[in-house]
């Protein structure tokens, strides 16, 4: 079984209070206090040949700028490259405004975090580094149809309702699209088989909380690693990863009584923890070697159009004496300022990268935003991976990827601004980049194929010195010298018989062809001089014994008697006979003498 | 000297001997000890640190340098390794040789040396010699299904 190795820590990353708050929009945004620590938390892998750093933050988002800055930073600090740093945000909604930088004017506070945050990462990151064990991986995969559901409600008339805003439920014939039932687990065990680490992937915004009270916390999340450490020990590093969660929350639409609360958060985290102990508990122990794949890349931006820009300029004035405050959702007004922002930006493109992990049946692949579902089902899809985790903003935040029909459809999703602002063709560009850099990359390491003609190479295996070397080692051992001496006789009469026969006709140029042929096939120099009555075969080594011990064979005593028995057994019956004038047991230097027995020499 | 080239003979006419010694059951202590020790740094030590693909390191070597017509296939998504003999360099050699019988299960001799190892690793060896008069056979090396009970809650 392929060797692992593991190593793993967790950081606190938790802003300070009165940081501002990401995920809603209000008149004061700034944080009351702290519910639960944020963490970055930290797993290295290794085969030895690869290693794989994952970091999941509990953060809203990471632009790629960030993302890049911390990954050449713990590059430089540590033996791991780069473009092996795997990084996500979570997208806690109760978490500092990492990710999308809605307000203006918060730049300065948000710099100073996030360099603050890097430096703790970068330190966290370089110890955990230090210490590595040997693990196993587990790959494990479960259905959860009650924690998520798709939030773009349609309305009888066709329209489309966010399943945060107001309807009539009633009203409501079903929704847009579907969710992603897949629960799927990295479980990574020490040699004592007690949990190391935990690698979670389920798709659902953490936009429990969206920031209630006005306090930092992870979200669902924190009640899921309560759960799994109450479980499994203390030890137990648990990575967060959201899937395509672009339209999924936790909101169920023919429950209106459901709760925005840290107990409708523990609800929800506790039942998935529930799930993913179960789905642990039917894990699959992955074997091989880990495959990887980090390709960048470039989505266009949408362009703001005119109707857009119009439509700005009008809000600005409308509503220049209305406060931005909003609970879910994003208020007219902070759209238009996004959108004025956007359109002095200079870029056409947005830069990210993807990236890809696979071991065994398992496979990771990661999306720069909040994709879609339907993009994340069609990816597992076109996986040829039996478990295969869509781990959504990584490396960077481009926002929203709608489906293109969403766009006429309308919603919170698809608004231009900073929170979307990909072409309406991203998601399925993505999804061909995706396939095509990371899935068809990956399954190329995964799965070799070597096809060979007999007349592609020559036919030279030194390892049947070694093999033969034992056969003869074996029946001396067990049986004694006479066995050796009488199984080396019935090889010599079976395998020369035909050169045997030509030297019983007096062929003495048959020995000569074929010493020259042999030693040729060995390549290994020898000197052989004939005449009509005799051959000389002088050589300093013999190319078996000297492959024998190079590979540090312990030589049969009497291996000389593969020269010694051997040629004298292809004289028997001719009118020559074989001399071994000299033998170095231990290297085969010797000079064997074929003679016509009745020529005086 | 018996060259690396007349190996094959040499080892078929082994087999002869082993069981004219001591029967079936006297050559297959042999293969047991060859097993142990031939492959001991080779098979054994490449699939005990690399898995599957150590299968992929060592018979890319082997099958390359005997000059066999294989196919070779390492799936580590399937979790399989598998090899089409599609000639044999060793048993061809045996076919090929008029004057000289090969020893009459000579293609034993695989399974005898291969599936201990492979097995012992906690692999799954599987092979269809159907057709190895033919000097053709197709070996399988796959992960079984290890599921994971849980018992090890803190």
């Amino acid at each position: 079984m392929k060797k692992l190795k593991a190593a793993k820590g967790r950081v606190v990353i938790t802003p300070p209070e009165r940081s501002t708050m990401a995920g809603n929009i209000r008149l004061d945004n700034k944080s009351r206090g702290i519910h639960d620590d944020l963490y970055c938390n930290i797993l290295i892998l290794t085969d030895n040949n690869t290693k794989i750093c994952l970091l999941g933050f509990d953060l809203i988002g990471l632009e790629y700028t960030t993302c890049e800055d911390i990954k050449n930073r713990i590059a430089k600090a540590t033996d791991i490259s780069a473009a092996n740093i795997v990084m996500w945000a979570t997208h806690t909604h109760s978490g500092p405004d990492t990710g999308m930088r809605m307000y203006q004017g918060t730049g300065d506070s948000i710099d100073a975090y996030l360099e603050d945050m890097s430096v703790k990462v970068i330190a966290a990151t370089s110890k955990v580094n230090e210490k590595y064990e040997e693990v196993i991986l587990k790959a494990g995969k479960s259905h959860v149809t009650d924690l998520s559901f798709n939030r773009r409600l349609v309305k009888k008339d066709g329209s489309v309702v966010m399943n945060f805003e107001e309807f009539n439920v009633n009203d409501i014939t079903g929704t847009t699209g579907p969710i992603d039932k897949e629960l799927i687990t990295l479980s990574v065990w020490d040699k004592n088989d007690k949990l190391f680490a935990l690698l979670v992937n389920f798709t659902l915004h953490p936009a429990i909380l969206v920031g209630y009270k006005w306090l930092i916390s992870r979200d669902f999340i924190n009640y899921l690693d309560e759960y799994v450490i109450d479980k499994y020990g203390t030890q137990v590093v648990t990575l967060f990863a959201n899937g395509a969660e672009g339209n999924i929350n936790h909101l169920n639409f023919q429950d209106p009584a459901q709760l925005r609360s840290f107990e409708e958060a523990e609800r929800i985290g506790k039942k998935l923890g529930a799930y993913v102990s179960d789905t642990i508990s039917d894990s699959s122990v992955l074997d091989g070697k880990i495959r990887f794949i980090s390709e960048k890349v470039t989505i266009p931006l949408r362009k703001i159009t005119e109707e857009e820009k119009q439509w700005t300029n009008m809000v600005l004035e409308r509503d220049k004496d209305l406060d931005e405050d909003m609970l879910d959702g994003i208020p007219d007004k902070t759209y238009a300022k996004m959108i004025k922002g956007m359109l002095v930006r200079k870029d056409k493109k947005f830069e990210t990268v993807l990236q890809g992990m696979a071991i065994h049946n398992f496979a990771f692949v990661t999306f720069p935003g909040e994709v879609y579902v339907e993009f994340g089902l069609k990816v597992k899809e076109l996986s040829p991976y039996k478990s295969t985790m869509i781990i959504g903003m990584a490396n960077s935040q481009s926002g929203y990827i709608p489906k293109k029909e969403a766009f006429s459809q309308g919603g919170y999703e698809v608004r231009t601004a900073w929170t979307s602002q990909l072409v309406h063709e991203a998601g399925d560009i993505l999804v061909n980049l995706v396939k095509n850099k990371v899935l068809d990359n990956l399954s190329g390491q995964s799965v070799k194929v070597i096809e060979r003609k007999a007349s592609d190479n020559k036919y030279l295996h030194k390892d049947f010195h070694i093999a033969l070397n034992l056969l003869l080692t074996y029946l001396y051992e067990h049986f004694g010298k006479d066995a050796l001496v009488d199984y080396l006789k019935q090889y010599s009469q079976a395998y020369h018989k035909p050169l045997n026969q030509k030297l019983i006709s007096g062929d003495i140029e048959a020995l000569v062809i074929y010493f020259k042929d042999i030693y040729e096939k060995e390549e290994w120099p020898v000197n052989i001089s004939s005449d009509e009555n005799s051959i000389e075969i002088t050589q300093d080594a013999c190319p078996a014994i000297t492959h024998i011990v190079q590979k540090g064979g312990k030589l049969c005593p009497y291996y000389r008697e593969t020269y010694n028995t051997v040629y004298k057994t292809i004289c028997e019956n001719t009118s020559f006979e074989y001399v071994l004038e000299y033998f170095n047991d231990e290297t085969g230097a010797c000079k064997q003498i074929f003679n016509r027995k009745d020529v005086k020499q | 000297m018996i060259s690396c080239t007349e190996f094959i003979p040499a080892y078929s006419e082994g087999f002869k001997f082993f069981e004219l010694l001591g029967g079936r059951k006297e050559l297959e202590k042999f293969w047991g000890y060859l097993s142990d020790l031939y492959l001991k740094d080779t098979l054994s030590k490449l699939v005990a640190e690399e898995g599957l693909e150590g299968c992929n390191t060592y018979w890319s070597q082997s099958l390359n340098e005997e000059a066999a017509d294989f196919k070779m296939v390492l799936d580590e998504i399937k979790g399989e390794f598998r090899i089409d003999m599609l000639k044999c360099p060793s048993k061809g050699m045996l076919n090929e040789l008029k004057h000289i019988d090969p020893y009459h299960s000579y293609c034993d001799h695989c399974t005898a040396l291969y599936r201990p190892i492979i097995e012992q690793k906690g692999y799954k060896y599987d092979e269809d010699l159907s057709n190895c008069d033919e000097a053709k056979c197709i070996i399988t090396i796959s992960i079984k299904k290890r599921i994971f009970n849980n018992k090890n809650e803190k």
